[in-house]
């Protein structure tokens, strides 16, 4: 019986051993790149976005206004496609100590005032961004990167328009312990392009 | 994720383009100083920010770069005669001397002047170190001339070379600050290559496969932190220089060379990697220069003849499925640069962006980018010259250090990040 041959031994994408040599160069065009499958290729995620002082939480007041969850009809300065990032402040600027205080001790609000319970916010979350432009409530940032920790969510820490030295190595001290990545970034307006490029 | 036209304002790079402009703005590299080895030696394409250029070494050692083809009837230069003074088309004996300046056009009388109304578009080219670099923009805009520390020292301590890549710049150079990739895709070489291994801050690296990264933005660019467990709570620092808009430098190890790289655009579908490898204060030992010459380390070996790393698309870069399978490798393929080389290359000639999902370690890639961004914004709207044009930003040295934990790498290491003529690297 004659064996047909569907896929003929010099195309370069048969599979495994039948593969000729230099697929890659064939692969690798721009005429081929119109071939990759267009599809969404990712689950919309959650992040937390918590500011831990004023001076932070009026940075993102001024990038997007007084809302809890940011989309594109919510953001002020921007058409960034935001997914579900929840926008997040302390209630008070009162030192805490963290060994004493659980996450449901932990008072927050949403940017619209309303409280807001940190393990109610970030149930479901997959990425926690604590941000800092003063080394202040960093108690407060030992609970959230603790419960975030406890929930395996990842935890990055932003240090934003610090232009004293000093300042800068306070913070970044103070958000080091928590956070799997650090950024000391110098302006307000990367937090959109991160958030954009994190798909917030 | 980057949208589509901020994808498209960093990849394109043609004469025009906001990004072909922010590069316009800086000394590049254009060949490697061996490619013209001598006066009167034949001429070379040079095909640069999507410019078709010919480089040519005079007589008088006078280097040229310029339009590649003759003024006259098109024909390409790389069949000029370079001889006495200048580079003669050989189809009807025009000659254009190394400003691009026509100075023979042999069929008009010499009293007419009309060779003085004809002249290509050139750039300067100057010979710093193994280099000649060009600057292809405003005259009166130009830099200094490129300060970069492994240029300067003497030819015995350095050594540099230069491959073709068949992608667009971008995805290229984000491989050189992709701190997290190490780990995985370059695993293998730590422990093999004779320019990295021995180094006891190859052991932290091996010890602790998850490191915590810090960006810290810096004048010139960024400064890239990844950060692993070392004794008794210090900390192992690998810290990574970006200088804008191309310029990297990779953590050393031990008394190894320091190596890094420059991308440079061809077109926006090629690029040149540049990578170079130098010691602050001592000669290359001959096994070291030799290793580099045989493609270890960051180099790699050749196609003959050619720029073409040996190991390319055509040959699937070849790749080694058992020699993965046994842990030589961890992708297949042999050799650091071709390991970057042949995932860069499958992204396509100019990777889309908006299907990307970054996670927050991609941060160092983020920021770059907003940086490339706003620089490009800045002086295709305002007139703004961009960082890492100036003396100072290139003097950056990358970092290996044990560090405290409560130490802020950027104050820690303020001094060893910068150059410190005559004085060794800072490494583990």
């Amino acid at each position: 019986m004659q064996v047909v041959r569907l896929i003929p031994e010099s195309d370069p994408f048969s599979s495994g051993a039948q593969r000729q040599p230099g697929s890659c160069a064939v692969a690798t065009t721009g005429l081929e790149s119109k071939y990759r499958v267009q599809y969404p290729n990712s689950q919309p995620r959650v992040s937390c976005i918590f500011t831990l002082d004023e001076s932070s939480a009026e940075q993102l007041t001024e990038l997007f206004g007084n809302q809890y969850t940011v989309n594109p009809d919510a953001a002020k300065s921007t058409d960034i496609p935001f997914q579900n990032a929840r926008l997040l402040k302390l209630e008070n600027v009162i030192p805490i100590d963290p060994a004493t205080t659980k996450a449901s001790d932990l008072h927050l609000q949403n940017f619209n005032g309303d409280a807001v319970q940190l393990d109610v916010c970030i149930e479901g979350a997959d990425v926690c961004i604590l941000i800092a432009s003063e080394n202040k409530n960093m108690g407060a940032a030992e609970v959230i990167a603790r419960e975030a920790f406890n929930r395996k969510i990842m935890t990055a820490g932003l240090a934003l328009g610090l232009s004293d030295a000093a300042d800068m190595s306070e913070v970044i001290n103070a958000l080091r312990p928590f956070a799997s990545v650090l950024v000391v970034a110098n302006g307000t307006e990367y937090i959109t392009d991160m958030l954009l490029a994190l798909r917030a | 994720m980057l949208r589509k036209e901020v994808n498209d304002l960093l990849t394109q790079t043609d004469p025009g383009t906001p990004m072909g402009e922010l590069f316009r703005q800086y000394w590049i590299p254009a060949l490697l100083a061996s490619e013209l080895p001598e006066d009167d030696c034949p001429p070379v394409r040079a095909k640069l920010l999507g410019e078709r250029l010919i480089a040519f070494r005079d007589s008088e050692g006078r280097y040229g770069l310029m339009d590649e083809f003759c003024a006259h009837r098109g024909v390409s230069l790389w069949f000029g005669r370079n001889e006495e003074g200048g580079l003669r088309c050989p189809y009807h004996g025009w000659k254009y001397d190394h400003t691009g300046q026509c100075i023979e056009v042999p069929s008009e009388p010499v009293e007419s002047g009309f060779c003085s109304k004809i002249k290509l578009q050139a750039y300067p080219l100057v010979k710093i170190g193994d280099v000649l670099w060009t600057y292809m923009g405003a005259e009166e805009n130009m830099p200094e001339q490129p300060a970069w520390e492994f240029a300067l020292v003497p030819a015995e301590q350095t050594y540099t070379s230069k491959r073709w890549q068949e992608s667009n710049w971008l995805q290229a150079m984000e491989g050189g600050i992709d701190s997290s990739h190490v780990s995985f895709l370059h695993s293998g070489g730590l422990k093999t290559d004779p320019l990295f291994r021995g180094a006891k801050g190859n052991q932290y690296n091996q010890a602790d496969k998850k490191p915590v990264f810090e960006v810290v933005e810096s004048e010139g660019g960024l400064f890239i932190g990844a950060r692993r467990n070392a004794e008794e709570g210090r900390f192992y620092w690998r810290i990574t220089p970006w200088v804008m808009p191309c310029f990297t430098m990779i953590p050393p190890r031990g008394d190894h060379p320091m190596h890094g790289h420059f991308w440079i655009p061809i077109d926006d579908e090629n690029c040149w990697a540049w990578s170079y490898d130098y010691h602050p204060v001592r000669a290359l030992t001959a096994d070291e220069r030799q290793a580099m010459i045989d493609g270890h380390g960051v180099h790699n070996d050749y196609v003959p003849g050619t720029f073409r790393p040996a190991a390319n698309k055509d040959n699937d870069y070849l790749i080694d499925r058992e020699a993965q399978k046994r842990g030589e490798t961890y992708s297949g393929v042999k050799g650091i640069a071709i390991q970057d080389s042949s995932l860069q290359e499958s992204m396509g000639p100019i990777v889309d962006r908006s299907r990307e999902n970054l996670v927050s370690t991609d941060n160092g890639i983020i920021m770059a980018r907003h940086r490339l961004r706003k620089a490009v914004i800045a002086l295709r709207d305002k007139g703004i010259m961009p960082p890492g044009r100036t003396v100072e930003h290139q003097a950056v040295r990358s970092v290996a250090s044990v560090l405290k934990a409560d130490q802020p790498f950027v104050e820690a290491c303020r001094e060893d990040l910068k150059v410190r003529p005559g004085q060794k690297q800072t490494t583990v």
